[in-house]
């Protein structure tokens, strides 16, 4: 997903919630910093780098890709954008090097989405924005995973399913591999990533084979994926994009009450509905963005102007802030969220038997023995166990 | 591209550049090291996509590509090794033939990601044309040793010093988030 989804849907499906307006301009732009909250942004602050929720092209171009490198990759890309819908999934006659790679495939409601939600309940709207992010981009990275993978994420036989007068017409998708092509809907040419046959190449990380394809709400399009047995799947994202607002409306509501555990495959149609005919027209609208069209609803909805993203927005309140309270400030609440998120990811992998995302320890019953930039994350809880003492 | 891959353009690189002199100082000796040499990285490649295949990609959707591609390069490595016993002739038209067919990868390589609008596809197309030349007058020029040496030399120099170019080149990722 992108802008349009993350910053502005958010803000309107916060809004729809129940949150005060300046509240969900704060959940709206936690949500689209996950996106942005790379290792070079966070060392402009220096701020802990273990919290970085997205890699950028260029890191990535320098990351290894040996075992401790992917299993960095894979918990920033499994915690943040791609979360594994089923890490128990069972197949028959597959082996487990293969297994462990096809259970951190993204897909909605799974358990994982369950404890990343009522994991937000104690992190305040930082951590809402987080979550929002991660579920609103299960809906958009399904049937792909967030680890570089050959036999995983390649995928091919893209067919766009153009709804025109005469009825659904399938329309062959052109790729082509230069990075400062635009996109073009009209001609149904569009970016993506080359193929290499090597395993854990970075090429073959997430949707990049995919192209923009599965972050365009108004596309609807048929593909092969690597691990599907040459099954042809369908991905309606105009309908994916909905799903995925009005169950950001219900978990909202969820951590707006604080008591309301979050359960998946819920949906809060009945808030949405007034507005499901707007949606529909701006998640159906042929374009490559639709920031403009999210922005005039969220400000018909508040009643509000809507200012744009602003990355630096909080840069300065954290960095003026003194050693100790760092942790009170917007950028500094939204690492520790992050740190808690990955943090979970990776300890529900680790024990689902998987390695790929590294080693993971309870801190219960082990001891200290993580990365330095968890320590902040430690403190953070502590203090929490205090406050819920008193 | 991957760490482990840049260690070995550049190991591939250094060890070719010695051996283009020793092919023309010493054609006899230069020739059964460079035949070696292809013989070991062909198996080497060959058994690599066969573990891969029976590992994880026989479970792919279209991954018995990789077994064909596998078996092919694992065959020809292996064909490689009757080359020492046979006159020195034939295998200098095999490590031609190699130097050929690799070149006309490159090009139709590089052919395709200009139509594909890829960057650095003159550079590749440039590598390709400059392999499959040197391969092209080798074959023009069977009955003389001499030039057939000196060509093969400078088809390995190419090697070298592009191989411990692409050691150090950065490379492009296109991602999308």
């Amino acid at each position: 997903m992108q802008e349009d989804f993350h910053y502005y849907a958010t803000y309107c499906a916060a809004w729809l919630a129940g949150y005060e307006v300046s509240d969900c301009s704060r959940i709206a732009y936690a949500a689209q910093l996950v996106d942005l909250c790379s290792k070079t942004f966070i060392n402009r602050f220096h701020g802990p780098r273990a919290a970085t929720t997205t890699q950028l092209k260029t890191e990535l171009a320098d990351a290894p890709t040996d075992i401790t490198g992917i299993q960095d990759i894979t918990r920033v890309w499994a915690s943040f954008h791609f979360l594994p819908g089923n890490l128990y999934a069972h197949l028959p006659k597959r082996n487990r090097y293969y297994m462990n790679r096809y259970r951190l495939i993204c897909d909605v409601n799974g358990t994982l989405l369950a404890d990343t939600v009522n994991l937000a309940r104690k992190g305040g709207v930082e951590a809402c924005g987080i979550a929002m992010h991660i579920l609103a981009d299960t809906w958009a990275h399904r049937y792909f995973a967030g680890t570089p993978s050959f036999v995983i994420n390649d995928a091919g036989g893209f067919y766009e399913l153009r709804e025109t007068e005469n009825g659904v017409e399938r329309i062959k998708v052109n790729f082509n591999h230069n990075p400062i092509t635009a996109d073009n809907i009209e001609k149904c040419s569009f970016t993506n990533c080359l193929k290499q046959d090597s395993e854990t190449s970075v090429m073959n990380l997430g949707h990049g084979r995919a192209g923009s394809l599965p972050d365009y709400s108004f596309f609807k399009y048929e593909f092969q994926p690597a691990w599907g047995d040459y099954r042809i799947l369908v991905k309606d994202n105009p309908s994916d994009y909905y799903r995925a607002f009005c169950q950001m409306v219900y978990a909202m509501k969820c951590l707006r009450s604080g008591e309301q555990e979050f359960e998946t495959d819920t949906y809060d149609e009945e808030t949405v509905s007034p507005y499901r005919e707007e949606i529909m027209a701006i998640l159906k609208k042929r374009q490559l963005i639709a920031n403009e069209d999210w922005k005039a609803l969220g400000e018909k909805l508040t009643g509000t102007a809507l200012e744009d993203f602003d990355l630096l927005k909080y840069g300065d309140e954290y960095m003026e802030a003194e050693k100790g309270h760092k942790e009170k400030t917007f950028l500094g609440r939204f690492f520790v969220a992050a740190l808690a998120q990955k943090s979970m990811v990776t300890n529900k992998i680790f024990r689902s038997g998987n390695l790929i995302a590294g080693f993971s320890i309870d801190y219960g019953t082990n001891g200290f023995r993580g990365i330095e930039d968890f320590r902040m994350l430690l403190e953070e809880m502590k203090k929490g166990a205090m406050d819920d003492q008193s | 591209m991957t760490r482990a891959r840049r260690i070995y353009y550049f190991i591939s690189g250094v060890i070719l550049l010695p051996l283009c002199v020793l092919v023309v100082i010493d054609p006899k000796l230069g020739y059964q090291y460079a035949l070696l040499f292809l013989e070991l990285a062909l198996i080497f490649h060959g058994l690599k996509h066969l573990v891969y295949f029976f590992a994880l990609a026989r479970y792919k959707t279209g991954g018995v590509e990789v077994l064909f591609k596998g078996l092919l390069i694992l065959d020809a490595g292996l064909f490689a090794f009757d080359l020492h016993d046979v006159p020195r002739w034939y295998g200098m038209i095999f490590l031609i033939g190699a130097m050929l067919v690799s070149g006309a990868i490159d090009i139709m390589q590089g052919a395709q990601a200009m139509k594909m609008q890829s960057g650095h596809w003159k550079s590749q197309l440039a590598y390709g044309v400059g392999k499959a030349g040197f391969g092209l007058v080798g074959f023009f020029f069977l009955n003389s040793m001499r030039l057939l040496t000196v060509l093969f030399a400078l088809g390995l120099l190419n090697m070298a010093v592009s191989h411990i170019i692409i050691a150090f080149k950065k490379t492009d990722i296109v991602y999308i988030q």
